[in-house]
């Protein structure tokens, strides 16, 4: 591909930002502007996730963008962290705009909250019962009135049943889920942008944490922050964020058939990708699975980071928690997973944050810096990128 | 008769007669008319053959626990006196899954059969399982065999 990463940006987050969404869709913008030296003005396309609060045109007038080539907005949660990208980069690389931002913006724990459920239900005036409509994901007609009302109980979902199939038993599928989330925890001891920072986490604080939807604890969910990320993506060569600007070496996104109105349909709910998918991903990229230096991976919760690592061959069917149990996704390991701290200990821009941390990765200005980075993973739930360090 | 409130589905179209059809203690599940295959969630087309033509037929209630969570953290004050709950993905014996509670307080475990029941409030059902029990339990592990030889909508693709 001829795209680049050729300028990031990314606000405070706070679990109150004190702004309008707009506000931080603009600061975040303006940074990755800055970040590439080039105006307002030249952006000709913006890219959203379908759940933003903030408009395309909106955020076209506010920031002083000029007529646009292209706009678009990818749906299905978290995997536009990486859909987002991959589509802005494919139109670039076709020649149909120049200088694409993607962005997402939320006030994800002052304002409307991913993890809970009252963006599907309502309080019925007549006498105060709540009523699910449609399709809400969750939380739709067939699942709401079950009581399935939030991810982390879909991730649950696909976290028992991964354990049944690879027969781990509640005390081994804890302590791997565990691993994920204080390696994470630590990671984010020594990252500023995390809202974790100072709180470190131990294997028997994890273990002693309440129960959210079993498997899952406490520690295996992601926080909800208030904050904002851009992405700027350019055609190489063109000067943007010239010298070190990331290639976007292969770009894909992938949904199973009978991924609606919930992932709980798919024929096997343990993996988060296909094989196809991966496999043109890295025919695309022309590297192999070993030149990959850092994965970030959408970790909404901590049965993401396993799943990936198998759907994507870095280990074999099953070969996640042996991975985990030696330390290979922490400093110094064979492939460090998440050294942001992850959503579960950076915050949450709905993925956008990880795009972020693998840009400065292979700009070798990340906080938590993988040495010689030259190649990067980012996937979320399908959708993936392989980034490469600036020529 | 539960003491908890429900969660109502305010349900239109094709969800009207999954939920009509639970009303009368009935899950109903779309059948191909070509290509013959059990579906749910409801859909205008045949995602397996694209067939438009289908029949709403009666599910017979057995299935397996395919997967299942039990809740123990409220997300939503509507489900505050609900905690903790178990919430089940099933695979039913025509094939398609169908997520209900699990009732009474049971221990789930994958690949356990269960029996379609109802979650029952004053003026609403809710689809709901029980564990098969004796009996039922050979009905159950039938189930399974049906369900392994019937492919459904979303198994042709594998």
């Amino acid at each position: 591909m001829r795209a680049v990463i050729a300028g990031i940006g990314m606000t405070e987050l706070s679990m109150d930002s004190g702004r309008s969404e707009l506000a931080l869709a603009v600061m975040a913008a303006r940074a990755a502007l800055a970040d590439a030296d080039i105006e307002p003005g030249s952006i000709d396309g913006l890219v959203t996730y379908s759940s933003d609060a903030v408009g395309i045109a909106r955020l076209q007038r506010a920031l002083g963008a000029g007529e646009l080539r292209l706009f678009a907005e990818v749906p299905y949660g978290g995997s536009a962290a990486c859909g987002t990208v991959a589509l802005a980069a494919a139109a670039v690389d076709a020649g149909m705009a120049r200088c694409v931002l993607c962005y997402r913006a939320l006030n994800g724990r002052s304002g409307t909250r991913l993890g809970r459920a009252e963006r599907h239900l309502s309080a019925e005036p007549s006498d105060g019962a709540f009523v699910c409509r449609g399709d809400g994901v969750p939380g739709g007609v067939f699942t709401a009135p079950a009581g399935l009302l939030a991810p982390v109980q879909v991730m649950a979902l696909w976290a028992q049943r991964y354990a049944h199939i690879q027969r781990l038993d509640e005390e081994r599928l804890s302590r791997a889920l565990g691993s994920v989330a204080i390696t994470q925890r630590r990671y984010a001891q020594t990252n500023p942008r995390a809202v974790t920072r100072g709180v470190p986490l131990s294997m028997d604080e994890y273990l002693g944490a309440r129960m959210i939807a079993s498997p899952l604890r406490l520690y295996d969910v992601c926080r909800e922050t208030d904050g904002a990320a851009a992405i700027l993506i350019a055609r190489d060569g063109e000067g943007a964020g010239a010298g070190r600007a990331v290639r976007v070496q292969a770009a894909a996104q992938q949904l199973f058939a009978y991924s609606e109105p919930l992932p709980i349909y798919t024929p096997d709910i343990t993996r988060l990708t296909s094989e196809r998918a991966v496999d043109e991903l890295f025919a695309a990229a022309a590297i192999p699975r070993e030149a990959i230096d850092v994965a970030l991976i959408y970790d909404a919760t901590t049965i993401a980071p396993l799943l990936t690592l198998e759907d994507f061959g870095f280990v074999t069917r099953g070969g996640a928690e042996e991975f985990l149990a030696s330390g290979q996704h922490g400093p110094g390991g064979r492939l460090p997973i998440n050294p942001h701290g992850g959503l579960l200990s950076e915050g949450y821009v709905h993925g956008m944050n990880a795009v972020v941390e693998a840009v400065e990765q292979l700009r070798h200005e990340a906080h938590n810096q993988i040495a010689g980075a030259a190649h990067a993973l980012v996937t979320a739930r399908g959708a993936s990128l392989i980034l490469g360090a600036p020529a | 008769v539960s003491a908890r409130a429900p969660i109502r589905p305010e349900a239109r179209e094709l969800e009207a007669v999954f939920w009509d059809g639970v009303q009368r203690e009935q899950v109903l599940l779309q059948r191909c008319g070509r290509c013959r295959r059990a579906r749910h969630p409801p859909s205008e087309l045949c995602g397996a053959c694209g067939s438009e033509s289908s029949k709403w037929e009666q599910a017979s209630g057995d299935g397996v626990i395919h997967s299942f969570t039990t809740v123990h953290h409220a997300v939503h004050p509507a489900v505050a006196a609900w905690v903790p709950y178990a919430v089940l993905l099933v695979e039913l014996a025509e094939g398609p899954r169908l997520v209900g509670r699990l009732l009474d307080g049971a221990v789930p475990a994958i690949g356990a059969p269960v029996r379609l029941d109802f979650d029952r409030y004053s003026d609403l059902l809710i689809p709901a399982f029980r564990l098969a029990d004796g009996d039922v339990l050979r009905g159950g592990r039938c189930a399974v065999a049906v369900a392994a030889d019937r492919p459904t909508e979303n198994q042709a693709l594998r």
